[in-house]
Parts: C-alpha cells; sequence; structure tokens
C-alpha cells in the first residue's frame, strides 16, 4: 500500500520503523522500575534519588519535547530521532556508569527524558501526519500507540529476567545496545519532503502557531482533558499496588493487575486508532473519560477482591492509553500537520504535568490522611471534567483569515 | 477452497498476534516473576 504522492512514504514503512522504535523506547521506560531496588541497594542511595531521576525524566520528556517537536517540523523527523536514539543510548551507558545520585538525575533524568521525547509519539505521529491520509491517520496512530504499548508489555519481564541473570549494569548496557540496533530504522523514516536540508514552505512561523493554539478553545479544552488522562493514569499505575497492599490483597495479585493492563491497553490504544476513522474523536474522548469515571466507582465502592482487582485492570487497561492515538489526530486535524509535533509536544507536556501531580498528590494525601480515598474521589471528578470539556472540542481544522499581500 | 484459504490468510495475523501476546501474558503469570515483581517494583514482600 502506497501513498499517492511521490513526495511521501510508504504507508507501511513509516508504521514497520516507527512502530519498532516506539516500542523500543517506551518499553525501556517502562521498565525503569525495576532498577530501583538493585541499584539503590549496591549504591547505597535512598529510593529518594532513584525516583527523582525518574521524576526530572518525565519533567525533562515534557519540556523538552517542545522543542525536538519544533526542530522536527522545521528540519524532519529522522536528524531528531537520530539525535535521539545516540541520547537514549549514552544515557542508558551512563545510568550504568552513574557513581552519585546528581549523575543518576542527568543520565537517567534529563539525557533518557529528552531521548524518550524524540523517540515517541510526537516525533512519529509527524512523520505519519505528513505522510499517511488524513483518512487513515487516526488509525495508524493507533498502531503505532500499541507498538508502544506492546513495548513496554514485552520489556518488563525481558529487563526483569535480564536483571536477574546478568545483572543491572550489563542489563542497561543490553538496552543501550538494542536501542541502538534499531537505530538504523531511522533511515526508513528520511522523508523526501526534507531532503538535503530543505523544509517545506509553512504559512505560520512558529510563534504564530502556538498563539494560534493556545488562543483556540478546543485545543486548551484538550489539553485540560489530556492532564486528566495523565493524572489518573499515573495515579494508579503508581498508588494502586500500595492501595491494594493496604486492603490486605497479596502483592502478586497487583502484579496480575499490571500485566492485565498492559494486556488491554494494547487491544484498547488499536481500537481508540481504529474507532477515531469511523467516529467523532471528541465523543470517543468524552466516552473514554466517562467509562473511566464509572470503572473507577464500581472499584472503589464495591467489594474488592482479586476478581474485581482483575476485571478492574482489564476495563482500565483498554483506557489506559487509548486517548493517545485520538488526541493526536484531533490536534493534527483542527491545525494541520505543519506544527505539529510542537503542538503534540504541548498538549503532551499537560499529560505529564498531571503524571507529575497525580504521583505526588496521590503520596501527600496518603502521607496526611493514611488513605487514598480522596484521590480516587477526585479521580472520579476528574472523569466526569474531562468527559464534559471533551464534548464541544472540535475536530475540524481552524478556519484561518487569508492575510492580504 | 479459495473460501477457507481467504479466511485462513485473514486470520493469520491475529492469530500470530494472539498468540505473541497470550505467551507474554503467561511469562508475567509466573509466580516466581510476580514475586519478582513484587519485591522489585514495590518492594512489597
Amino acid at each position: 500500500m502506497q501513498n499517492s504522492s511521490s513526495k511521501t512514504l510508504p504507508l507501511w514503512q513509516v508504521l514497520v520503523c516507527g512502530a519498532i522504535i516506539v516500542s523500543m523506547s517506551m518499553g525501556i521506560r517502562h521498565g525503569f522500575g525495576l532498577w530501583m531496588q538493585p541499584m539503590t541497594q549496591e549504591m547505597g542511595w535512598g529510593r529518594e534519588d532513584f525516583a527523582t531521576a525518574i521524576g526530572i525524566q518525565n519533567i525533562s520528556w515534557g519540556l523538552i519535547g517542545i522543542f525536538l517537536g519544533m526542530l522536527a517540523d522545521r528540519f524532519g523527523a529522522f536528524r531528531v530521532m537520530v539525535f535521539s536514539g545516540l541520547l537514549y543510548a549514552l544515557g542508558l551507558w551512563g545510568m550504568a556508569q552513574a557513581a552519585s545520585p546528581a549523575w543518576l538525575a542527568l543520565t537517567l533524568g534529563v539525557m533518557v527524558g529528552a531521548a524518550q521525547a524524540g523517540t515517541t509519539f510526537a516525533i512519529v505521529f509527524g512523520i505519519i501526519g505528513r505522510n499517511i491520509p488524513a483518512e487513515k491517520r487516526s488509525w495508524a496512530m493507533g498502531v503505532v500507540s500499541a507498538a508502544g504499548s506492546f513495548g513496554q508489555f514485552l520489556l518488563v519481564p525481558t529487563s526483569s529476567y535480564m536483571i536477574e541473570h546478568i545483572g543491572w549494569h550489563q542489563a542497561l548496557l543490553v538496552l543501550a545496545a538494542g536501542m541502538l540496533m534499531v537505530l538504523p530504522l531511522t533511515l526508513g523514516l528520511r522523508e523526501p519532503a526534507f531532503a538535503g536540508g530543505q523544509a517545506p514552505k509553512r504559512q505560520q512561523s512558529i510563534l504564530q502557531a502556538v498563539r494560534e493554539a493556545f488562543g483556540y478553545r478546543s485545543f486548551q479544552l484538550l489539553m485540560a482533558g489530556y492532564f486528566v488522562c495523565g493524572f489518573q493514569v499515573v495515579f494508579i499505575g503508581v498508588h494502586m499496588p500500595s492501595y491494594l497492599k493496604d486492603q490486605g490483597l497479596d502483592p502478586q495479585v497487583a502484579g496480575t493487575a499490571l500485566a492485565l493492563i498492559g494486556l488491554f491497553n494494547i487491544l484498547g490504544t488499536y481500537a481508540a486508532g481504529v474507532l477515531g476513522q469511523h467516529f467523532p474523536k471528541n465523543l470517543l474522548l468524552s466516552f473514554n473519560y466517562t467509562m473511566r469515571g464509572v470503572f473507577i466507582s464500581l472499584f472503589i465502592f464495591l467489594p474488592l477482591s482479586p476478581v474485581s482487582v482483575y476485571l478492574f485492570a482489564a476495563a482500565m487497561g483498554l483506557l489506559w492509553l487509548s486517548t493517545v492515538p485520538v488526541t493526536s489526530a484531533i490536534v493534527a486535524q483542527m491545525f494541520g500537520v505543519a506544527h505539529f509535533s510542537m503542538l503534540s509536544g504541548f498538549v503532551f507536556m499537560s499529560h505529564q504535568l498531571g503524571s507529575y501531580m497525580g504521583v505526588w498528590l496521590g503520596g501527600w494525601v496518603f502521607d496526611r490522611t493514611g488513605s487514598y480515598d480522596q484521590v480516587w474521589y477526585l479521580t472520579i471528578a476528574l472523569s466526569v471534567f474531562a468527559a464534559l470539556i471533551n464534548l464541544p472540542v472540535r475536530e475540524q481544522g481552524i478556519q484561518r483569515i487569508p492575510v492580504a499581500a | 477452497m479459495n473460501t477457507i484459504k481467504h479466511t485462513l490468510t485473514k486470520l493469520l495475523g491475529p492469530g500470530l498476534v494472539s498468540v505473541v501476546l497470550l505467551a507474554v501474558f503467561f511469562l508475567y503469570l509466573q509466580p516466581a516473576f510476580l514475586q519478582v515483581l513484587a519485591n522489585q517494583i514495590w518492594g512489597c514482600l
């Protein structure tokens, strides 16, 4: 299958190369928690040192992602991805050599965070936006998102196995080598439109595009909704295991729940991409947040058992990252693809702020009240809020007033 | 015959994906791995 224009990349090439790189990048990132115990124990650091590095990584991903998005829109994603892939490998190598918490914050935090920004959704979706026609975009974003989810699902047991058998140093070096091995796939993402450093002509400057987006109500609402997504996903991912333990469930129930979330997340993200081709995307987002609210309510108000945990994990897994392809496809539809990676970077920054708030507030409230109840209620209220604010989002392209010559 | 072949070809992709996903899922369900996960990630044990 090929696009009609000779100036674009073939569909299968974008999907295969993009999906493998995203799954590797997302997969490595998802398993970092596995290094906490062995690394902090051997180096004599506190858990807060490791957690600080992970926090910095999330902020670095969000902030630097905006600037890498600008570069990808201007010079093409290929250069950004090569740089980011090398930075990822260097960051992992540096993490293996880290002799102090500051060094860990620089490598695992700043370097790996920036590298993730350049090897994941915003950049690859930019390539999809520029090379795949609008009628297939949401589906294609769903395929790449599902690949990212699969990477997360696969690399957790893989990383764990490596740490157990070859030690955490060597396991990091293997992952760094793995990142280098998938790097040649970026050659399949060299866009003809950016050949020879030539950038396609754009109607707007970066500043104009940013002003337009931030002045547009639907974009503001979309960003607010994505904040809720980040808040809920990270709160549940980080705090649910402790919640289950506090409720007297076996820790292995939490492990199985994690597996179910991972498995159903792959199906959910792919399905969301497919549905995005056939239904209004704002309604899909509204439905997603509504169902999150329903499932969270059932989970916390009904009696807790391993079965209820597994049902909740499967249901939440279906909704987990399924906002990603839909939200990104709306951004591309609203503003076009000229500044897409940068604008996606801004939307993703909102997601990361939500993630940070979710993990922080969960801990803060628990430390003060000895319970997660208030945060669970807040996640339900936020579901209602996000479901409502996505209703008026207009996914149609923005009408620009032509500037007189 | 052609219909059967066509149906089988169409089912091959989803079938392979399902096999891979279930294989990884069963990796997670190994009691030893669940214990390692609980210990490594949350220090639960």
